[in-house]
């Protein structure tokens, strides 16, 4: 491929400047405080050949198709447990499983509406899924908002190289939501508000599809619809939430009875099928981390392929065999909390002391369900601008999937690099800085 | 899309106080100059007056503290930082409203104001940028502002402040009736957040016979209306 990006790369600058007169920001929590700050933008793009993407469309395609299945399975006739390819426990205990959620049928049987999926790329070129994000996936907006800055800045190097537009994610969703709404009303998003660390995000994209960015206050039920309220008690019905509020503080009556960030009987209403949620609540039993491990066997289950993308190796102490070799292994593998998230309960045996070795072989033998462990995979590092000099870091890829009548892969996707040369973890909340990821036209 | 053509309470709430906080920092850095310039002939006294109109408590020792603290002490709430940054935490809310092209002002604003504090700069013509991006953030929203009922409560918000500011500051009855004049075009648009009492009452008095700055009860019976004219 000839790529010319001099004239982007010595602009960066310029487009952090940007990207600061438009509040490109996340928030962070640190020791109880919030704190916003700017997310980090590296012009240099991940480039994707044009070969390399219709690899990872099909993949992404298949692998979100399958989870789906999972998904409405998992909430109605439980095959996949019945035909012993998923152990119940892996189901039944995750804390993603809602039971309440039993029975709801979502229309087209989309449950994962909008998808992300983390990805790496192998030094020997192969690309293995990393996790799964079916809740409330975030980060497309920052590649959509950089792509937005970095045509301004630098337009010639857009009129020199064929890249694929990805400024039409607004569409992808506003389309989604719409099909997912059926006309029943309005379409909103639904933000915990200000403090939330994707704010931006929900704002962003507010702005971009059209619909209404609605706050705790702004909805209420009413005969088992769901209104939206005008300052002075007119109403008007919503059709789909788009909602990025997490699954346990949605409906107070149901769930945590203290959320004031839900909207209390939402769960009626969206049983009664007369609102659409997305995501729809109760994903958390396929992204769990614990789960993970079966999704290439899912895609077998319910699609009858192979799977086209691979998992990282990946061992579940919970199979004794898996535990006794985590156990005899732990020094050099990455051995993970399935409840945490964010980079977040991410241990690296090789980093750790003799006395934590021990604490974790403990911990792992006594709660096999709680860890996954996986190979560390020598990941792909990316050409980072620091200081006026190029060194390279550790990047993944989030790519969105989006699932409305059909399922459509975004052609683009953030790339999150770590700001620190021996890191592997790329979390934003940890610090991690962003590109754009080029896709290129044929 | 289905448009949603309500305002909910927070957002109107937003919008209102958007509307005041960003003509608080118009007139103030208007005023600042105005006191600045007398400043620079000795008249050392005249910082005090500030206070003593904005009902704020002056703690500075002298002009310099007090030209640096109205400017960048954002603790000191009437300071140009602290309304431009209540300014902007109301308009962070409405971005989809008013747009991210409209919010990039007040970002730019901000973003100036602080790198400012920073280097400590007591010149007050460094913050000229924040009136002309004030101005061209009015424009923008006007321009941008789909829902005009969204747009009638932002200027109402912002006629108010106008208004509360003038009386403050003793402008004449020209000015103070023209502002009036101003602020009731916008709320006749929005007649259901107008309290019909209240407006009656600002109605007897701001009239030429009954207009009287000097008489401090007169004054702070219509500061006080003008604060209650509007429910939001």
């Amino acid at each position: 491929m000839n790529i010319r990006i001099n004239e982007l790369v010595d602009s960066c600058n310029t487009v952090n400047k940007w990207m600061e007169r438009f509040g490109v920001r996340f928030g962070v929590y640190k020791h109880g405080v919030f704190n916003e700050q700017l997310f980090p933008f590296d012009s240099i793009p991940r480039i994707i050949s044009s070969e390399d993407w219709a690899y990872l469309e099909r993949g992404l395609k298949q692998r979100v198709t399958a989870l789906n299945k999972f998904l409405w399975d998992v909430y109605h006739d439980k095959r996949i447990i019945k035909d012993g390819v998923v152990p119940k426990e892996f189901v039944y205990s995750s804390k993603g499983y809602i039971p309440e959620c039993e029975g709801i049928s979502p229309k087209s049987g989309v449950y994962a509406h909008i998808a992300g999926i983390d990805l790496v790329e192998g030094k020997d070129g192969q690309w293995y899924v990393l996790e799964d994000n079916l809740r409330i996936p975030s980060g497309a907006s920052y590649p959509m908002i950089a792509r937005e800055i970095t045509r301004k800045v630098s337009p010639q190097t857009f009129a020199w190289n064929n890249v694929a537009e990805n400024r039409d994610y607004a569409k992808l969703l506003a389309t989604m939501m719409a099909e997912m709404n059926d006309g029943r009303g309005i379409s909103v998003i639904l933000t915990p508000g200000r403090y939330n660390s994707a704010y931006f995000e929900h704002s962003y994209f507010a702005e971009k599809t059209g619909a209404t960015l609605a706050y705790p206050g702004d909805l209420f039920v009413e005969d088992n619809k769901v209104y939206y309220a005008g300052i002075y008690k007119e109403k008007t019905r919503v059709g789909s939430i788009y909602r990025r509020v997490s699954d346990e503080f949605m409906d107070p009556l149901l769930f945590e009875a203290s959320s004031l960030l839900g909207i209390p009987n939402v769960m009626q209403a969206y049983k009664a099928g007369n609102v659409a949620l997305i995501n729809a609540i109760g994903n958390g039993v396929a992204d769990d981390k614990g789960i993970y491990y079966f999704v290439p066997k899912m895609v077998e289950y319910y699609l009858g392929e192979k799977p086209i993308l691979q998992n990282a190796p990946t061992y579940l102490p919970y199979f004794e065999k898996d535990c006794d070799y985590v156990l005899k292994n732990i020094q050099r593998l990455v051995i993970k909390d399935v409840s945490e998230a964010g980079g977040y309960g991410v241990v690296f045996g090789k980093d750790l002391s003799g006395k934590e070795l021990e604490d974790l072989t403990e911990l792992v033998r006594t709660e096999p369900r709680r860890w996954i462990a996986q190979e560390v995979i020598d990941f792909k590092d990316l050409e980072i601008l620091e200081n006026d000099e190029t060194v390279w870091h550790k990047a993944d890829l989030r790519a969105f999937v989006v699932s409305g009548k059909d399922v459509q892969v975004w052609k683009s996707g953030l790339t999150r690099f770590s700001r620190n040369p021996d890191s592997f973890v790329v979390n934003s909340s940890q610090g991690g800085g962003f590109k754009d990821t080029w896709v290129m036209g044929s | 899309m289905t448009r949603n053509h309500l305002i909910s309470a927070t957002k109107a709430n937003c919008l209102y106080w958007l509307g005041r906080y960003e003509e608080r920092v118009y007139i103030t850095l208007h005023l600042l100059r105005k006191c600045y310039d007398k400043m620079i002939d000795g008249e050392l006294e005249d910082y005090a007056m500030f206070w003593t109109r904005l009902d704020a408590n002056g703690v500075y020792q002298s002009s310099e503290e007090f030209t640096f603290g109205m400017m960048y002490d954002g603790d000191n709430c009437a300071s140009v930082m602290a309304a431009q940054t209540k300014a902007m935490d109301n308009a962070i809310l409405l971005r989809e409203d008013i747009m991210s092209e409209t919010l990039s002002y007040l970002e730019m604003s901000v973003a100036l104001m602080k790198e400012c504090r920073e280097r400590k700069e007591m010149n007050i013509i460094a913050l000229q940028p924040i009136i002309d991006w004030s101005l061209a953030f009015w424009g923008s929203a006007e321009q941008r502002l789909r829902n005009h009922k969204a747009l009638y409560i932002m200027m109402t918000g912002r006629n108010v402040e106008n208004l509360d500011m003038l009386l403050r500051f003793d402008y004449s009855y020209e000015r103070v009736a023209l502002a009036y004049d101003s602020l009731k075009r916008y709320l006749h648009q929005i007649p259901t957040i107008i309290d019909d009492h209240i407006e009656g009452q600002l109605n007897h008095l701001i009239i030429k016979e009954h207009f009287n700055l000097t008489d401090v009860e007169y004054r702070n019976k219509v500061l006080k209306f003008i604060n209650q004219l509007v429910r939001v």
